[in-house]
């Protein structure tokens, strides 16, 4: 229902000013007009517009505003749209439960694809699989539907890069082709062996159904490309334990060394409605014997899948090789659960002797307490890089728009941005995750704004020279500290989940960037932050992602998003996001709390995209610094020019020199343009 | 002092109730895992006749199996919309455009959703299950929503559609 005290923003609005700039150059070309004047003075009139404009060019590496006119009162307050009609399903659904579809177009579609996100060429992908570095190379396994853009017939397919980045797509390294994984080729981890050898288990469902383990290795360890893969003869090496259900029994994770020299690695299943984590041990991959207890279990959290268990320094912020352990070191275990499709982790301690792992924190165990992301991201599955010492995250990132849009566009899911994870050592509790440092390489052009301040009810156009679908985004925002200490709204009762987005307002917020929006506002995607005082003076963080009014679409996911985030004394307020079509992942306080959200506008595509500023807060001003760059595509080949610019300039302006110069011999050859 | 013909009378009495209550016991058993299940779906009704018409529904030792027999369910009801919808494409040129749209959601119900929720439910994968059943039961509304200015002639087979996925997904998800 809307609020008509609180009308939607204007299309048209003489109060609105965009953000002033010096760069002028993309006013340019439109300008132009087509009157008959001659040639001579056509041209020269051209050589000066393109030269003023190369100059500008070259001169304008980054624009600095300390001052930006802004709305006077425009408040946010439109609320979230319903979310379609209940079907008496659990609550616990992740997605809309009636997905009505809308006109997609191929220009929205195509606007879809992301840049410099992994994905295959087309149809449906899942949960990453055996990720690995060898031989110079970076690989990646994924869950994939050669057939269609929905889930079934998987096999997998697999990718390879030198940075993380930039993928070149290969051959499936194994389809479904043995009795015991003819109904699915199904999620696996891959184990460096002490000489190097790579053995890759996974799981196969076979032609009953049943789930099984299978032992795979590479045809040729001289391949660096890893291209071809045998499958061992006397598989399925692993079936259902007794007590284990037949489909209850999926998804090894890699194998640490034990002090013993036995390889033990873990798999998830369920006891009733108890999550498990069972272990292995196995000298040879083909041998194995079952622990009588389990790794860990906690109950009421239904069916573990994608158990991931790996080490963390509490002292520094490198990855460790999943066989580490010692005095210094926490195991963070993690599971995907089946029934909320969400990614769970806790911190704990690994005890070898008796074999199992004990949290550091039962409150916070695994499946109650702490995400990776709180947005779309599960199946996830870390690996260790032993060149840069650090440990990488990989997150299936599903569709939240309706299947049939799906196959109309002919492909579905993507990867999160490749992350680091390492402890959180000024907080102890948490992991903190960033993406990986590649993705600076993808940086191009940038823009500054400096200490911009909002008062309580202003958005702020930000005028982004360049297309706001490719974004690397870093800000910081403070609130007024005498209005935070001075106000009286205490305690409130605060989930971004169960609130109504950025038109919730409080006090203290919410503040923060508005992703992916048309330019009045009609579909927008704030990310942002909520400040909550209690009595004594304390202040929580919430941090969110509103997607209620990111479309016009009927059929998209329009929940909110968020969790709490540590914040410590002294800090701002800092968030990070990176914007890639289709794709948001934001991360406050340098990565303390991560969401990831798929967003699908009908109008804020393409040129129509757009990026502001915000403060809804009813009591507090907010200051603002951020940095805005341009991100390239990972699918142009890394160039030095990029970095070599002004060169670049110079090589252009004189061809175009030379081009307009001699612009009277192409008229007189009638190339096609007069004027 | 009973007669012979007293005799057969209560012995046949003894017999009929014996089988009657026998017969009634195994239906009440499977019966017991129909109602539960269906009890958690928007349609206990539909649900439960749709599984006692099936002769695999009364006899199913589990929920994955009433949820196979749901999801053939929507196939057979699909494929009947389909069929209706190709003869109305020749029958009703006029309704031609929200024909054509309801063909392209038929299509991707056919051919990717109820494939997807068959395998899914057969490999105890649920949540693909749930998937592919409400992705059906969305496009039977929109196919149904299509017709704006005109009555649509669909109606009963969208809403058979639909409201047959619906439970599909609410059974599924007691799989997970």
């Amino acid at each position: 229902m809307a609020d008509l005290r609180n009308p939607i923003l204007p299309v048209a609005d003489p109060a609105y000013i965009p953000i002033p700039d010096d760069d002028t150059t993309t006013n340019l070309g439109r300008r132009f007009s087509t009157r008959n004047y001659s040639n001579k003075l056509l041209s020269s009139l051209f050589t000066g517009l393109i030269l003023v404009g190369l100059l500008l060019a070259m001169g304008n590496k980054k624009s600095t505003h300390t001052s930006i006119p802004v709305e006077e009162d425009k408040i946010l307050t439109q609320p979230p749209m319903s979310r379609g009609k209940p079907l008496g399903v659990s609550e616990k659904s992740n997605q809309q439960l009636t997905m009505r579809d809308y006109e997609w177009n191929d220009m929205m579609l195509s606007w879809q694809r992301t840049a410099f996100h992994f994905q295959p060429k087309n149809n449906w992908m899942n949960d990453p699989n055996g990720p690995l570095f060898y031989k110079g190379w970076y690989h990646f396994f994924y869950q994939y539907n050669p057939n269609g853009a929905v889930w079934g017939d998987i096999v997998w397919g697999h990718a390879v890069s030198k940075d993380l980045i930039r993928w070149t797509h290969l051959p499936l390294s194994m389809i479904a082709d043995q009795w015991y994984d003819v109904n699915g080729v199904w999620t696996g981890s891959a184990t460096f062996l002490v000489d190097g050898k790579i053995a890759m288990l996974y799981t196969g469902s076979t032609n009953e159904s049943v789930q099984v383990q299978c032992l795979a290795y590479p045809a040729n360890h001289d391949d660096p490309l890893l291209l071809d893969w045998v499958k061992y003869s006397g598989n399925p090496v692993l079936v259902p334990p007794p007590g284990i259900g037949p489909k209850d029994f999926r998804d090894p994770t890699t194998a640490w060394m034990t002090s013993t020299g036995k390889w033990r690695f873990s798999i998830g299943s369920k006891i009733h409605r108890k999550g498990i984590a069972l272990i292995y041990d196995t000298q040879d991959f083909i041998h194995y014997e079952q622990l009588n207890v389990t790794l860990h279990g906690v109950q009421g959290t239904g069916m573990w899948e994608c158990v991931d268990f790996y080490p963390v320094s509490t002292t520094h912020s490198d990855g460790l090789d999943t066989s580490a352990n010692g005095p210094d070191v926490k195991h963070v275990l993690k599971a995907s659960l089946d029934d909320d499709r969400h990614d769970y982790y806790a911190l704990g301690n690994y005890q070898e002797e008796t074999g199992e792992w004990v949290p550091d924190n039962p409150e916070i165990d695994v499946g109650i307490g702490i995400r990776y992301d709180y947005g779309v991201f599960y199946a996830s599955k870390t690996f260790y890089d032993p060149i840069k010492k650090r440990r990488v995250l990989w997150g299936w990132v599903g569709e939240m728009d309706s299947e049939a849009a799906d196959v109309k566009k002919g492909w579905a899911s993507l990867q999160g941005f490749p992350r680091t994870v390492a402890m959180d050592t000024k907080t102890g509790i948490n992991l903190i995750q960033w993406p990986v440092e590649e993705v600076e390489s993808l940086r191009l052009r940038k823009q500054e704004f400096k200490d911009v301040e909002l008062k309580p009810g202003m958005v702020a156009p930000l005028d982004i020279q360049f297309g706001a679908s490719q974004l690397d985004i870093v800000a910081e925002f403070e609130l007024q500290k005498e209005v935070v200490l001075n106000s009286t709204t205490f305690d409130e009762e605060f989930s971004c989940s169960e609130s109504k987005g950025a038109a919730h307002r409080g006090a203290l917020g919410p503040f923060g960037i508005l992703v992916l929006s048309e330019e009045s506002l009609i579909e927008k995607t704030p990310v942002y932050f909520y400040i909550v005082k209690a009595k004594n003076g304390t202040l929580s963080t919430f941090f969110c992602a509103d997607q209620s009014r990111s479309s016009l679409a009927t059929d998209v996911n329009k929940l909110i998003y968020g969790s709490y985030v540590p914040t410590l004394e002294g800090e701002k307020y800092s968030m990070r996001i990176l914007v890639d079509h289709s794709i948001v992942e934001s991360f406050a306080q340098g990565g303390r709390t991560v969401i990831t959200s798929r967003i699908y506008p009908t109008k804020a595509i393409n040129e129509n995209a757009k990026l502001f500023l915000f403060n809804n807060a009813t009591e507090a001003g907010i200051k603002t610094s951020l940095q805005v760059w341009q991100m390239n595509s990972a699918n142009v080949p890394a160039s030095k020019s990029t970095k070599g610019g002004p060169k670049l300039d110079i090589v252009i302006f004189f061809s175009l020199l030379y081009l307009v110069l001699n612009f009277d011999q192409f008229c007189d050859k009638s190339l096609g343009f007069h004027f | 002092m009973t007669t012979p013909k007293l005799f057969n009378l209560t012995a046949a009495f003894i017999s009929l109730s014996l089988f009657l209550s026998s017969s009634s016991a195994d239906g009440a058993t499977a019966t017991s895992l129909i109602t539960g299940t269906c009890k958690q779906t928007p349609d206990f009704n539909l649900c439960v006749s749709t599984l006692n018409a099936n002769p695999r529904g009364p006899k199913a030792a589990g929920v994955q199996t009433l949820a196979l027999i749901i999801i053939d369910a929507v196939k057979a009801k699909a494929t009947t919309a389909y069929a209706d919808l190709k003869r109305l494409l020749k029958t009703a040129p006029e309704l031609e455009g929200p024909l054509k749209s309801c063909a392209e959601q038929y299509n991707v119900i056919l051919t990717a959703e109820i494939p997807e929720a068959e395998e899914a439910v057969s490999g105890g994968v649920a949540k693909f299950g749930e998937d592919g059943m409400r992705g059906s039961a969305s496009g039977a509304d929109l196919c149904e929503d299509g017709f704006v200015k005109v009555k649509s002639p669909l109606t009963a087979e969208n809403k058979a559609v639909s409201g047959l996925a619906a439970v599909g997904a609410a059974v599924i998800r007691q799989l997970e």
